[in-house]
Parts: structure tokens; C-alpha cells; sequence
């Protein structure tokens, strides 16, 4: 028997069916398949017929899909994020990774053409490397700079310090900490608080790894990906 | 008759294959043949079987059973000896030494029957081996005397050095390394003219020299033997021997040579496909690592054969590799690592004792790492248990003991080890040990209170690893001393400082002097390797034997003292103190007959006393000298007579702060040269983390050091890496305000590695060429470097040019040796992994602080104009790496560097600025900065390179703001010091 739109929206275990046949629907039909036919596979996969509400839902997943697969996973439009926590946060634990993947924000690496990054200076490469990431999507415009510089520790052939600061506008949200975690991975290896100035210093071994750090709102987390 | 090898071959078939004695010879004897000459026929059958036993013992074995029952058979005495002399052979292999003797009595009855006294003696000769590895020494060298003798009767040279050659052996045994050497010396005399033979006699006698501590004697017959070895290809028997000199040489401390040897023979036995060999070598070579304090090499070498080891189940070398692997990374602060490698040592039931008993010596050391006094207090408690035969390490073991008791607040019990320990190591003339104990009983005696008695222990105890400083030669050999016992020195520096009253005060600075970079120090006033300044001294024959004789000492000491660590303590007795008391005298007289002569005094350096170290500062000029002990920064200052001792704060925080400031002023170069938003943000960081700094390293200072005209210092660890120069002072001469200008608009201010690397630049000529010598290698990103290079030398006419392709090492070095001033623009790069391998980038490659040690720079002023020129690491003992040492080995008289990534046109014109400057005050000497208004500088008299580069960065200061570029260079040398 067809499942009812009470039955979805009154069931978490339900919703999130939706949402993976909404990720399957969407991966099937392709960024320009027509809104009929991701609809009507959507409606198969989930043997279900929908009412006007779900059908805005599910119209919505489908904008923030698509959005997401446009542009790099890591990094969605700020609105499509927005929109995104919007439509799951109130559904409770089942959605938090989901959620906090969707919060996730990539910085960019300043002057990645190292000829450029040394322009003026005499030497062969510069000690800090500079991120940065510029966000509108939200209440208020978003640009925060993170400099990092990486060292070896003395006497060890493998240890790194990671020495970090974090440089976001003065009435945004402060960050609180940062976590050295596994390349491509959710896996911490090592966190630090943020102090007060915006730095940390973070002391990790030889193994790829990308650095996220919280921001106190839980808005926005910042990521960059291979220090 | 004779026989060839192929027949000999048959004939050891037919015995193997029929063990009847009867049915074997008549398928031997010829047609009509008696037995007399068939026996002459089988005889060197024998000597095949002799031959025979290190390949396949178990055949040669019953060859040679057969063989003595078909001579029985035969019933020719002759051939019945030559057969028991084949079979003892083979029961001394198989080790059944009684039996031997037993066979080789009736060989030599035989042989008598058969009148044949060259055989008789050949079986007593065959005895004395069985003899000896009975351990029946005393009968073996009668034995071997006796053969000795009849082969002398008989006219049988060869034979009779063979003898000699066996006694030698069983002299060694006997521990009479004397006679061992005379017997020897003999036999290689009358040795035949077979090579491989006498080589491996020549490393015998090698062996011999050492156990007599005759270690020149004994590096020449290695050097001999392994030259005839080598010279007929016998490639194994040279890559042993080879190895037992490389051995030799790292016990000497001559660590370059050593390395050198270790890694030819480690490519032979790879070559040869003799990996474990190689491995064990690659452990030996990082046990010479090790003693010279070369810890992050060792581990590596450790790390490299440890694998190897295993692989070829080499289990106790591979045990004894991992103790000393663990062992560097304590040493190296490794704590979680050597924590794994111990993890990994066998079970302590498989290993012998002495091996468990240095596992629990290191185990003890790891405890006390982990702070973990208890566990240390049982390991060092076993360790000195099963040390017993080894008094030397025993002692070591005490001292740990009472270093863990103190710390578990057993004082008492701790004063018990310390007295029991301090008398070993005065039996055993072990000085650093006894520097130790002495440091730790001072601990003690803070302990309880005793200040000034701890002060005297204290004393006693710099003065002890001082006094044998001067032992030791190579570099790194003298800094990794030092280094190992400089917090007993920097203890008492901070003790004497305390005490606050001038005569404390400047103990405590020449206290300090003596754990400051003394490595440098000796390289600046040009004391290294003995050997090396004897050879340079080609003008002075008896002033080169002199050294060479002092050279001699300091090998033989190094290599006596290594004895203590690997022999018994019954082995290292009476002679071993004597010869080490004697060596010590002898190197004090040829110290006192060398300090004769005004110029060669100046080869051994001692650290410079207060009165000298004060001639150096000039009137006006404050001296800030920063020490660190026990976790505290420390300074003392001096000006005009006056001494003040400061107390500053926890070195930790101190260096937290440093580093967030070197942060701080990385973050602002992302922003190049613009100015405003971001590019002021950062700035204004970078500012407030060096205002952080100020406060906690020099504004409690400022008080007493506001009326100075010029200001010279000397940073200690982390502050090395402060701009004294930029830190922000108080207008208020009193008050320890940081946010007034920087300390440069005030006086001109320089940073030395130490007081005594200033005296001994002070110490060098005072003239020099007046030649400039410009370098520029430009590239895409730092394009001004050649207009800067041109620039200087249009304006400098007569300078030497080398620009970009003609930029070459070798064109470099040559220019650089008549340089009075000496200007580098071009990339620089600091390596911290490896901070000799800092470099400056020529046109063919990179001009390392290695490179320098090999150039030669007539007291030239260094300019360099380039990025991060001035960072060094500080290694234990004050001992700074990088360009900055290097360029004072080749002879510097100062050097301007930069302490971070400096921007391409601020570099210019600072660069051009400071030329101007220094010329124009070369030549009136007088500060050309005196109508400069705007840099705002005082009045001054007296030029100095530090006054130019003063002027010119106050200069650049008013034109860009940005302390990124104004700030990146300072000065290195003496603060009044003239271009």
C-alpha cells in the first residue's frame, strides 16, 4: 500500500528515506534532467504519491541537490546551505552529519601559484600560507582570513607544529576551536582552543590532514583541506 | 714424489666411500708399490683434511679417522703423526680440546720414532691451540716455546713465525700485550713472503697495540694491513680489518675519519652480499654517533640496521642496537618514541647480564623522563646489581639512583649514592661523571638549604667538565659536551646572580661564558683540530710537532676513556689510570709551552674572564647577557661600571611569546607591500605580539639601560630570534613602559653570539681590504636585486662585481678572499631540518653554511641581502647553526642579516642607505647620521657599522611604516665596531 505524506513528515525514519531517494533521484536523472522526471522517479523509488506541501519539500530537496552538485560538495552556495539547515535541522539528531557537512565552508588558499605568493620577496617560499573565504549567503557578509604556518618540531624527523589564526569580522561569531583531522575524514587527530587573538597551535604528525575550525554560533565551520 | 690437487681428490673419495682401512689401501697402492711409498703418496692428505675443516667439519672429521687407521695400517710413524695432527685438527674444531691433546701426544711420539723433529714440533704447535681454548694458557705458551725452539734448531723460518704468531695470540690472552707486540713483530719479520698472511699478522699486532693503548702504533699496522690487503684484492679479510680501524678511530673521537672507513667497509660487505655484517657495522657506526652527541644521526643509523639485523635473526646484536636506539632518543627528548623502543627489547631472561643490566640502566633514564621516580628508583637499583663487573657504568647507574631519590625527597639515601659514586668516578678518573655528581650533590645541598655549599659543589663541578673540555677535540665532539653538562654552569650563574653583589655578578658572567657557544668559539679564534692547525703550521716546525703531540694526547685520552664502556672494570686497572694521568700532564705541558708563544696561546681558548670580557665593552655601551637555567630567562647587565642582575620570567612563556610573535610577522608578508585594511590589521599583531615580548625580556631591563649610548647583546635560546633593535621602549628613562618607540631611535644596538666570540673578534687584525665585493643573482620574483647590485657598484668604483650567470660558487669564494666588504643580494633560505644546509642561491646553486667552513674572509664586514639570513637554531649549550655561524668560521668581522623574508624594494633602499652610510663614515669617521633629521638619531662621535645601519633603517622606517620591512635587519658583531 502507497505510503501516505503524514506518514513521511510524521516519521524520521521515513524522512530520511526521503532524502536518500532524493540523492538517488537526483544522481539518476542529472543536473538537467526535467523536474517530471526526477519527480516521477522520486515517486517511484519511494512508492509514494505526495501531497501539495511534500511536493514543495521535495522540490526544495531537489534545488539544494542540484546546487550541491554543481558546485564542490564541501563548499554549497551559502543560500542553498542555509536552506539546507533550514529544512533538516528541526528533524533532530538523524540529519547532524548531514547538517554539519552542509555548514562546512572551504577556504581558499591565497596566491596557490607559489610564483606568485614570493612576487617581491627574496625568498623561495614564504612561511605562512593564507586562507580566506568570503560567504554573502548569510544575515550579513562573511570574510574571514586563516593564516597558518607549519614547522618541524625540533628534533623529531616526523612532528609538525601547526600554528594557526583566524581572523573573522568584528561582530561575527568568534571561533572556539580547531581540529586536525584525518584527510577526507571526520576523524579528529588533534584539537586546540582558540584563544582569544584568534590563534592555536595544533602539534601533529607527518599523515595528510585537513584542518576545520568552529565557529561559536555553529553557523559555519571552516575547512582546509590538505595542510 | 708430488701429487696434484685432482689426484688428492680421488684419493679422499676412495677413503670416504670404504671404512675399511685394509680394502682402501690396496685400491690405493699402485702395482708392486710397498708401503713406504704409498705413505709417501697419502701423506698431504693431511693437510687437505686441515684444510678441510672450516668448510665441512663432519667429513673432515672421518677423513680423518680413516686416515690415522690406514697410517696404523701402514705402520709408518711418519704418516701415523701427520694423521693425528689432522685429526686434532678436526676434534679442536668440533671442540673436543681434551681428546686433541690426547692425539696430538701420541703425534709427537710418532714423530719422534720416525726422527722427524720438524713434525714433533708441528704436533706440540697443534697442542698449543688445543691448550688454549681449554684455557690452559700457561701450557699452551710452553708448548708453543718449545715448537718455537725446535723449528729455530731445524732451520725452519716459516714455521718458527708461526709459532711466534700463535704465541702472540696466546700472549694476548694472557693479557701481556707487550710480549703479544714483541711476538708479533717477530713473526711478521720472518714471515714468508705471502701476503694475506702478514696482513692478517699486521692486524693481529693493531690488536695487540690497542690493548697496550698504543693507539697511533696500532692505527698505522691497521692502516699497513689493510693496505696489503687490499693491494692483493683479499677483499673480505681487508673489510674487517677496515672495520676494526674505523672502530678505533670513533673511540678517538676522530669522528670525520670514522665515518669515513664505516661507510667504505658497510658498501663492501654490501657489495659482498653480507647484509648482516653490514648492519652490525651500521650499529657500530651509530654508536659513534651517539658518543659524539650526533643523536638524530644515530637514530637514523640505529633505525637503518635494526631492520637488517633481524632479518638475519642477528638477535643480540639486534638487542644491543635497539638498547642504543632507545638510549639516543632520551637522549634527543624522544620520550614516546624511546618509550616503543624499549617496548621492543627482548625479555629481559633473553639476554645476558651485562646487556640487562645497561636495559635497566636506560630504563631507570626513561623513568626519570616520564617522572616516574619510583619505577626509576627499582630499574637504576637493578641496573647497579647487574653492573657489578663494570664499576665504570655502576657509577652511572648510582647517579641515576640518587638523582631519582632526591626527587622522591630521600635526601639522605641520595647523599649515600652520590659519595659511593663520586668515589668510583674518581677511581676511575671518569671527570664528566664526577662534574655530575657534583652538580646533583649541589642540588642536594639546595635541598637542605645549604646555599653556599651547593654554590662550591657547583663550582667545583664547572670547573671539573672545563678543565676536560680541553681534551676534546672535534666540533661537535666539544659542543655536545658541553652541552651535556651545561646546566650544572648555567645553575650556578643564576645562584651567583641571586646573590645580587658585583663580585657575584661577574662569576656569574664568566660562568655563563663557559656554556655559551664554545664550539664557535674555538672555530672563531681558529683552535679545531689540532691535527689540522699543525699542518697549516708549515712555517713553525717545532710549533707543529707541538700540536701534533697534543693532537696524539687528546686521540689517546678519548680512546682510553672509551675503554671504561666497553671492558670490565678488572681490565681497565692501575696502568689505565697512569697512562690516563700521564696523558693529562703531557697535554698541560704542551699546553703551557704552546701558551709560550703569543700567537699559538691563542689556539686553546678558554672562556674570557670578567676583567677581559669588560675591555671590550667600550664607555657608554651597555652589555646585556641573557642566561637560561631551570626553566628561567636570566640577565645580567653591565654599564659603566654598574651591574645589575635581573631575573625575567619563565623561559617557556618567553618562548611562546617569540614564537607568536615570529608568527605574527610571517602573517604580515602574505600582504606584500600594500598598505591599509588587512596589511594594517596584521601589522598592528605583529606589533602587539613584539610589545609582549618587550615586556617580558627587556622592559624590567630599561631602567638600567636608558642612558646608554650603544647597546650590546648577548641573547640566549629562543632570543636569538627577538629584534632587540625594534622592541618598543619607554620615552621615560625610568619607567618599563613598551609602547614608545623602538629601542633603535634611542642607540644603536648589536647581538654577538658571546662575549667571548667578541673578544676574539676583537683579538683578530684590525686591518683588512679595502676592496668591495658585490654579489646579485636576481630572479622573476626578486627583480631589484640587480638594480641594488649595480647600484652599489656604480657607486663603489673599484668594487668587484658578480652578477647573476658570473655569480658561481667558485667565482664567489674566490672574490670573497680579499673582501673588506662582502655584499650578498640573492635568494636565502633558512632549513630548519638541517640548519647548516642554509644557504644563499648562486647562479649555480646554493652557498651553504657548511660551504663557509671551507672559505676564507679577511675580517670582511658581511652584508647580506636576502631572506631570512639571520635565523639560527640553538642546539644545547648555547651552540647556534646556520649562516650566521658560518660566516664567522670563514673569518667575518660582523654580519648584517635579516630575520625574516625581507621584501624585495624595502631591501633596496635600506641596502644603498647603509652603503652610503658606512662609506661616508669610514672615511670622516664620524656618524654621517648627525644632520639627519628625520631618522631622529643622536648625536654620535664614533662611526660603527651598527650607527649606519641604525641611520639607514630609522630612514626606511619614515618612508615605510610596515615593521615587516623596516625591521628585518640587524647586526651581528661588535656594537662599535667600524666598517
Amino acid at each position: 500500500m502507497p505510503s501516505t505524506s503524514s506518514e513521511i513528515h510524521g516519521d524520521d525514519e521515513r524522512w530520511e528515506r526521503l532524502v536518500e531517494a532524493a540523492f538517488h533521484a537526483d544522481a539518476g536523472v542529472g543536473v538537467n534532467g526535467s523536474g517530471a522526471s526526477f519527480e516521477a522517479s522520486f515517486e517511484a523509488s519511494f512508492d509514494a504519491s505526495f501531497d501539495a506541501a511534500d511536493q514543495r519539500r521535495i522540490r526544495r530537496l531537489r534545488e539544494i541537490l542540484s546546487a550541491m552538485r554543481d558546485a564542490p560538495l564541501d563548499r554549497p552556495p551559502a543560500a542553498v546551505r542555509i536552506a539546507a539547515i533550514a529544512s533538516f535541522e528541526h528533524r533532530g539528531t538523524l540529519f547532524q552529519r548531514w547538517i554539519l557537512g552542509a555548514r562546512r565552508v572551504l577556504m581558499d588558499l591565497v596566491g596557490d601559484d607559489p610564483a606568485v605568493a614570493v612576487a617581491g620577496y627574496r625568498a623561495a617560499s614564504l612561511p605562512v600560507r593564507t586562507y580566506r573565504v568570503a560567504d554573502s549567503g548569510g544575515d550579513q557578509a562573511f570574510e574571514a582570513f586563516l593564516d597558518i604556518q607549519i614547522e618541524a618540531v625540533s628534533g623529531s624527523a616526523t612532528r609538525r607544529r601547526l600554528r594557526g589564526q583566524i581572523s573573522v569580522p568584528e561582530n561575527s561569531p568568534a571561533a572556539i576551536a580547531a581540529h586536525a583531522i584525518a584527510a577526507g575524514t571526520d576523524a579528529p587527530v588533534t584539537t586546540a582552543l582558540v584563544d582569544e587573538d584568534g590563534t592555536f597551535v595544533l602539534d601533529v604528525g607527518g599523515e595528510p590532514l585537513d584542518l576545520f575550525v568552529e565557529l561559536i554560533d555553529g553557523e559555519r565551520a571552516l575547512i582546509v583541506r590538505s595542510i | 714424489m708430488s701429487i696434484d690437487v685432482d689426484h688428492i681428490d680421488a684419493l679422499l673419495e676412495a677413503i670416504l666411500r670404504c671404512p675399511d682401512p685394509a680394502t682402501t689401501i690396496a685400491s690405493l697402492r699402485a702395482v708392486g708399490q710397498d708401503d713406504e711409498s704409498l705413505a709417501a703418496v697419502i701423506a698431504p692428505i693431511a693437510d687437505r683434511i686441515q684444510q678441510m675443516v672450516a668448510s665441512d667439519l663432519g667429513a673432515a672429521t672421518l677423513l680423518a679417522r680413516r686416515f690415522v687407521d690406514i697410517a696404523d695400517r701402514l705402520a709408518q710413524p711418519g704418516l701415523a703423526a701427520r694423521a693425528r695432527i689432522a685429526q686434532a685438527v678436526t676434534l679442536t674444531y668440533g671442540n673436543h680440546f681434551v681428546e686433541a691433546i690426547e692425539v696430538l701426544a701420541d703425534a709427537t711420539s710418532f714423530a719422534t720414532s720416525a726422527d722427524d723433529p720438524v713434525l714433533a714440533a708441528r704436533s706440540q704447535l697443534a697442542r698449543m691451540h688445543a691448550f688454549a681454548r681449554l684455557g690452559r694458557l700457561d701450557d699452551a705458551a710452553t708448548t708453543g716455546e718449545a715448537a718455537l725452539a725446535e723449528f729455530l734448531r731445524c732451520g725452519q723460518p716459516a714455521l718458527a713465525a708461526r709459532a711466534e704468531a700463535n704465541l702472540g695470540v696466546i700472549e694476548r690472552m694472557r693479557q701481556r700485550p707487550t710480549r703479544a707486540i714483541e711476538r708479533f713483530a717477530s713473526a711478521i719479520r720472518a714471515w714468508p713472503a705471502e701476503p694475506i698472511g702478514r696482513a692478517q699478522l699486521q692486524s693481529n699486532l693493531a690488536e695487540a697495540l690497542l690493548d697496550a693503548d698504543r693507539f697511533s702504533e696500532a692505527e698505522g699496522s691497521f692502516r699497513t694491513a689493510l693496505a696489503e690487503l687490499e693491494a692483493v684484492g683479499a677483499t673480505q679479510a681487508a673489510t674487517i680489518v677496515e672495520g676494526n680501524l674505523a672502530d678505533l678511530l670513533a673511540r678517538q673521537g676522530r669522528l670525520n675519519e670514522a665515518l669515513l672507513h664505516f661507510e667504505r667497509v658497510r658498501r663492501r660487505y654490501t657489495e659482498l652480499e653480507a647484509r648482516g655484517d653490514a648492519a652490525r657495522l651500521q650499529a657500530e657506526q651509530a654508536d659513534a654517533f651517539a658518543q659524539t652527541g650526533l643523536f638524530a644521526e644515530a637514530i637514523t643509523e640505529y633505525r637503518s640496521a635494526l631492520g637488517q639485523l633481524q632479518l638475519h635473526g642477528m638477535v643480540a646484536e639486534a638487542a644491543r642496537a635497539r638498547l642504543g636506539l632507545a638510549k639516543s632518543l632520551l637522549r634527543a627528548g624522544r620520550i614516546a618514541e624511546a618509550t616503543l623502543a624499549l617496548q621492543e627489547l627482548p625479555a629481559s631472561d633473553d639476554m645476558p647480564p651485562l646487556l640487562r643490566g645497561r636495559a635497566a640502566l636506560v630504563r631507570g633514564r626513561h623513568a626519570i623522563a616520564l617522572r616516574d621516580f619510583a619505577r626509576a628508583e627499582a630499574q637504576f637499583r637493578d641496573a647497579i646489581r647487574l653492573l657489578e663487573e663494570r664499576p665504570a657504568e655502576q657509577a652511572i647507574a648510582r647517579h641515576g639512583l640518587a638523582d631519582a631519590l632526591l626527587s622522591l625527597r630521600k635526601r639522605v639515601e641520595a647523599e649515600v649514592e652520590i659519595d659511593q659514586a663520586l668515589r668510583s668516578a674518581r677511581r676511575w678518573l671518569m671527570r664528566p661523571l664526577e662534574a655530575d655528581l657534583l652538580h646533583l650533590r649541589a642540588k642536594a645541598l639546595l635541598a637542605g638549604g645549604h646555599e653556599d655549599a651547593a654554590i662550591e659543589a657547583l663550582r667545583s663541578a664547572t670547573m671539573g667538565i672545563e678543565s676536560l673540555r680541553g681534551s676534546l677535540q672535534a666540533e661537535r665532539l666539544r659542543s655536545a659536551f658541553t652541552a651535556r653538562h651545561a646546566s650544572a654552569s648555567a645553575e650556578l650563574a643564576i645562584a651567583l646572580v641571586r646573590r645580587g653583589d658585583e663580585a657575584s655578578l661577574r662569576e656569574a658572567l664568566e660562568v655563563s661564558e663557559r656554556v655559551r657557544g664554545r664550539a664557535l668559539l674555538d672555530l672563531v679564534a681558529r683552535a679545531v683540530d689540532l691535527r689540522d692547525v699543525a699542518a697549516a703550521q708549515s712555517e713553525d716546525p717545532s710549533a707543529a710537532a707541538l700540536l701534533r703531540e697534543a693532537a696524539d694526547a687528546q686521540h689517546q685520552l678519548n680512546a682510553l676513556f672509551s675503554r671504561l664502556d666497553r671492558e670490565p672494570g678488572d681490565r681497565v686497572g692501575v696502568e689505565w689510570r697512569a697512562s690516563v694521568l700521564t696523558l693529562e700532564e703531557r697535554l698541560r705541558v704542551i699546553e703551557s709551552r704552546l701558551g709560550a708563544t703569543h700567537r699559538l696561546g691563542e689556539l686553546l681558548v678558554s672562556a674570557p674572564d670578567a676583567t677581559t670580557m669588560l675591555a671590550t665593552v667600550r664607555p657608554g655601551t651597555a652589555l646585556v647577557s641573557y642566561l637560561i637555567a631551570d626553566g628561567r630567562l636570566t640577565a645580567i647587565v653591565v654599564l659603566n661600571g654598574r651591574w645589575v642582575g635581573e631575573e625575567l620570567g619563565e623561559i617557556d612563556e618567553i618562548s611562546e611569546r617569540i614564537e607568536r610573535w615570529r608568527f605574527a610577522i610571517h602573517r604580515c608578508l602574505g600582504v606584500g607591500g600594500s598598505v591599509g585594511g588587512r596589511a594594517a590589521t596584521l601589522d598592528a599583531d605583529a606589533h602587539r605580539a613584539l610589545r609582549e615580548v618587550c615586556r617580558l625580556v627587556f622592559a624590567p631591563l630599561w631602567p638600567h639601560l636608558s642612558h646608554a649610548s650603544s647597546l650590546q647583546i648577548v641573547p640566549a635560546g629562543p632570543l636569538h630570534a627577538v629584534p632587540f633593535h625594534a622592541l618598543p621602549v619607554s620615552a621615560e628613562p625610568h619607567s618599563e613602559g613598551i609602547d614608545g618607540e623602538p629601542l633603535l631611535a634611542r642607540m644603536a644596538v648589536a647581538t654577538v653570539p658571546s662575549v667571548g666570540v667578541l673578544v676574539a673578534l676583537r683579538a683578530r687584525p684590525t686591518t683588512r681590504p679595502t676592496q668591495k665585493v658585490i654579489i646579485g643573482v636576481a630572479d622573476d620574483a626578486a627583480p631589484a636585486i640587480t638594480f641594488e647590485a649595480e647600484t652599489l657598484a656604480f657607486s663603489h668604483p673599484g668594487s668587484t662585481l658578480l652578477l647573476d650567470r658570473d655569480a658561481t660558487l667558485a667565482k664567489v669564494r674566490e672574490a670573497a678572499g680579499g673582501a673588506g666588504v662582502l655584499h650578498l643580494a640573492c635568494h636565502g633560505r633558512f632549513v630548519a631540518e638541517s640548519p647548516m644546509r642554509s644557504g644563499l642561491r648562486l647562479a649555480d646553486g646554493w652557498l651553504t653554511a657548511t660551504d663557509l667552513y671551507s672559505m676564507r674572509l679577511p675580517r670582511s664586514l658581511v652584508i647580506l641581502s636576502a631572506c631570512d639570513t639571520g635565523r639560527v637554531a640553538v642546539d644545547g649549550g648555547e651552540e647556534l647553526h646556520g649562516l650566521l655561524r658560518g660566516f664567522f668560521v670563514a673569518g667575518a668581522s660582523g654580519v648584517v642579516l635579516s630575520g625574516w623574508p625581507v621584501h624585495d624594494a624595502a631591501t633596496i633602499e635600506l641596502m644603498t642607505d647603509l652603503h652610503v652610510r658606512c662609506d661616508v663614515g669610514a672615511r670622516s669617521g664620524v656618524d654621517p647620521t648627525i644632520s639627519d633629521d628625520r631618522s631622529g638619531v643622536r648625536e654620535s662621535s664614533v662611526f660603527s657599522v651598527a650607527d649606519a645601519l641604525r641611520a639607514a633603517t630609522l630612514g626606511l622606517r619614515a618612508r615605510r611604516v610596515r615593521i615587516a620591512e623596516w625591521a628585518a635587519f640587524s647586526f651581528v658583531g661588535d656594537v662599535g665596531g667600524g666598517s
